[in-house]
């Protein structure tokens, strides 16, 4: 358990709100007047003024898709290039001022642009909260129907100019993001990353993602770094669905190995709309803390650096240097870290290495732009990939890469070298699921490991189908060595098993379990019942159980509280189950510290002893207070007085109990008794009173008794003796009072 | 013998956790481990021991710590 001190503030995401249900939340803020304004200009039904209009019916009414589209056909091209901001980075809330400094760099108007989507609903203004001091900026909320109709919308006015001739054209292969993020699955899959209630990673988490070397260790074909790059991988790893916030739980979980199946081929094109969408990271600052009453610029205008430089020809290149003093002329300012800002602030000189960080950043590693040398002047160009066009909307598919089939080098001592020109994300993704990414640069390396092989075995995949995907693609002929590892690797993992949700069908006999065995329809490829005991079998598929062949006699949830189900006899040291209430752990519970019975037809029965409590506390540990809390829960009642004897009478130190063997006097009336009780003489040799006409006479003082009573003239008879006549004895002397007997009433 | 349309009484027990051992002997390797010993509750049969669903990540660390790769069934 980590000491909540050994945490320190991290980047992590809040949980995002549904953008229907936000933008829903947005509307019923808005008052009558404005709700009939957006009502009626939406083109909705002819309302009276005395109706009151409900907010869900503008959501419901937009959410139909030709509406939305209809309403976007007819607003001036700087709305559509709004919305069309939205459909881009695939988000459904802006900053306000983040999207007017985005259509201001786009040389767009923002109040004429974003007023006609306000008055037609689909935007929706969630103003300013006034909650967090300072209050965090108003956004601006898209309507998804809205946003599912919009088009990416190039600048219309004019460009920055292009560069003239270039050289030493280069580009990426697009992989370092995908290769690194397969490491962080890889990581959160063997240990998942937890989160405070802050929302950060815990210290020792981060610090293991941030210290490995292949997550975030320096990319060898880079011309801008990228700062937090352990954080941002992990960040679009999640955006992407490849780790998830586990349901009710502090942590993040890796996804299934069905993600890279599902979704590998598209993997680099969801990758960059995430980026492109990316709020909380800066290409130049890293990670940063949303909720503030500021927020980075950058990442407003990433989707404006991008659609600039889809202005110009697929063959002409841009300098960052224009395009930075093309910024200047439409949005002074623009290159300041945060918005709003004070534009007193003195800023960096140096606007273009802002852009640089974007298009040469990020942009570059991900395949969308490549990069080449201006010939005339040395300066570094930039132009989109087929890729980034593809990402922005604006063309084709890119093709597909040109791969060679035999790329890896598979070692006898489990290493692989691979060389990146033969993958592919589909590939990256099929090798992630069972080789352990050590090393990514130039060439690539790969090692096998018993926990590799393991997780490929979770993930479905068999010691035959890995030895066949390694084969396929290397250039020599697997080591034999290799192959036995994996198969003895493998091997190992079936000797233990951990089932943490299992369904066990319990049978009243084993003649039942056989019958059904007998006929239990099992598809190929799957496992059928595996037999536990006598009455139970084990499936791992509930819904496999053919429950038209069995009628329920009881059933029980683990993930429930326990149950009483046991059921305490009079003796008080018999426990009978009530079998259709009881479940497993309750008798595994009882034999512990108790014993079970021959088997009864009806009830199973145990019975506790001195024996089998000494036993289980020898073996189990038991305690008082831990058998009170399970009589408690398994029988609703505290512990019997039969077994509290028992407990007692098994402690390392007992006080002995006082025995004696007493003699009963019986009167003929109480008033006889009243006396002897209370006269001097009688009283010191009488003992407690057992009713009206009976006390007990202490067992030393008889003799004297007899003679006293004697004295006063009272004849008695010893029933034990009854042959021997009523007798008088002979007078003693008055006997000293006996200590500590009770006074006469 | 039953009739084989007869309906076979069952009782179902839902989401139980378990260990399963390849064998009986790894069963009793595995309880003379003490600190496993205790993260158990009972022993259904030679090869199957019963254990409570939040000890889960205990039972998994101790299992490795003993060199074992329990495969994990969800």
């Amino acid at each position: 358990m980590l000491d909540p001190s050994d945490e320190m503030p991290a980047f992590s995401a809040p949980l995002p709100e549904p953008p229907l249900a936000a933008y829903r939340a947005a509307l019923q803020r808005y008052d009558q007047t404005r709700l009939m304004m957006i009502h009626r200009l939406s083109g909705g039904a002819e309302v009276s003024a005395s109706h009151k209009l409900r907010p869900d019916w503008v959501v419901e009414r937009l959410s139909e898709h030709r509406i939305a589209e209809r309403l976007l056909s007819d607003l001036p091209v700087g709305s559509k290039t709004a919305l069309g901001l939205y459909a881009l980075t695939e988000t459904y809330s802006w900053s306000a001022p983040g999207l007017g400094l985005a259509l201001t760099a786009l040389g767009i108007e923002p109040d004429a642009a974003v007023h006609p989507l306000l008055e037609r609903g689909l935007l929706a203004l969630r103003d300013a909260e006034t909650a967090p001091n300072p209050p965090a900026p108003a956004r601006l909320l898209a309507h998804p129907a809205g946003v599912n109709a919009a088009r990416t919308m190039l600048p219309e006015a004019a460009g920055p100019p292009v560069a003239g001739p270039v050289r030493q054209v280069r580009e990426a292969d697009g992989l370092e993001p995908i290769l690194r993020m397969a490491a962080v699955w890889q990581r959160v899959a063997e240990s998942p990353l937890r989160q405070t209630l802050q929302r950060t990673f815990f210290k020792r988490d981060r610090e293991r993602i941030e210290d490995d070397p292949v997550i975030a260790g320096p990319i060898s074909d880079a011309f801008e770094p990228l700062p937090d790059m352990a954080l941002l991988w992990i960040e679009l790893a999640r955006s992407v669905g490849l780790l998830a916030d586990e349901p009710g739980s502090d942590r993040i979980v890796a996804a299934s190995t069905e993600f890279w199946a599902e979704n590998a081929v598209h993997l680099p094109q969801m990758v960059a709309t995430r980026w492109l969408g990316l709020r909380n990271w800066h290409e130049l600052g890293g990670m940063v803390a949303d909720g503030g009453a500021t927020e980075p610029t950058l990442p407003y205008l990433r989707p404006v650096a991008m659609l600039w430089l889809a202005t110009i020809g697929e063959d002409d290149w841009l300098a960052p240097e224009d395009f930075a003093a093309h910024l200047d002329t439409l949005a002074p300012g623009w290159q300041h870290p945060i918005i709003p800002h004070s534009r007193q602030i003195a800023l960096t000189p140096d606007h273009a290495s802002v852009i640089a960080a974007v298009l040469l950043g990020p942009a570059y590693q991900l395949g969308l732009t490549r990069t080449a040398e201006e010939v005339s002047t040395g300066r570094r160009v930039v132009q989109l990939t087929p890729l980034g066009r593809y990402v922005m909307a604006l063309g084709p598919p890119p093709p597909g890469r040109t791969t060679f089939e035999h790329f890896l080098f598979v070692q006898p001592n489990f290493e692989i070298i691979a060389y990146r020109q033969g993958l592919t994300p589909g590939l990256i993704g099929e090798f992630s699921r069972f080789a352990h990414w050590t090393q990514v640069g130039s060439a690539l390396e790969l090692k096998l490991t018993p926990e590799s092989i393991y997780q490929g075995l979770e993930g479905g995949l068999t010691p035959d189908s890995m030895i066949d995907r390694l084969s396929k693609h290397s250039q020599r002929a697997i080591p034999p060595s290799v192959a036995d590892a994996v198969n003895t690797w493998a091997s190992r993992r079936e000797r233990v098993t951990y089932y943490a949700s299992a369904t066990l069908v319990e049978f009243a006999n084993e003649e039942d379990l056989e019958l059904a065995v007998s006929d239990w329809p099992v598809a190929p490829g799957s496992t059928g019942p595996i037999r536990i005991s006598e009455r139970l079998l084990l499936v791992e598929d509930p819904s496999t159980i053919p429950f038209h062949r069995f009628r329920l006699a009881g059933q029980r949830d683990y993930r429930r509280a326990a149950e009483p189900c046991v059921e305490v006899e009079l003796d008080g040291v018999t426990l009978a189950l009530d079998l259709a209430r009881s479940d497993l752990l309750v008798d595994a519970e009882l034999v512990r510290f108790a014993e079970e019975l021959p088997h009864a037809e009806t009830r199973r029965r145990f019975r506790v002893s001195a024996a089998s409590l000494a036993r289980a506390r020898e073996d189990a540990g038991l305690t008082q207070s831990s058998l009170t809390r399970w009589f408690l829960q398994r029988t609703g009642e505290s512990i019997p007085a039969a077994i509290r004897l028992l407990l007692y009478a098994g402690r390392p130190k007992v006080d002995p109990i006082e025995v004696s063997r007493p003699m009963v006097l019986t009167v003929p009336d109480e008033d006889l008794l009243d006396g002897l009780l209370q006269h001097p003489d009688t009283s010191p040799y009488l003992g407690d009173r057992l009713g009206p006409t009976v006390a007990i006479v202490r067992d030393s003082s008889w003799i004297e008794l007899q003679s006293i009573l004697a004295n006063l003239g009272l004849k008695f008879i010893d029933v034990d003796n009854p042959v021997a006549e009523p007798s008088i004895a002979k007078p003693v002397s008055k006997p000293k009072r006996f200590p500590g007997s009770d006074s006469p009433k | 013998m039953l009739n084989p349309l007869t309906r076979i009484p069952v009782k179902l027990h839902r989401a139980v956790s378990l260990i399963r051992t390849a064998d009986p002997v790894l069963a009793e390797e595995l309880l003379a481990r003490k600190s496993l010993a205790k993260l158990i509750v009972g022993r259904l049969s030679e090869t199957v021991l019963l254990v409570h669903a939040e000890e889960e990540d205990a039972i998994l660390d101790e299992l490795r710590r003993m060199g074992q790769t329990p495969r994990v069934a969800r």
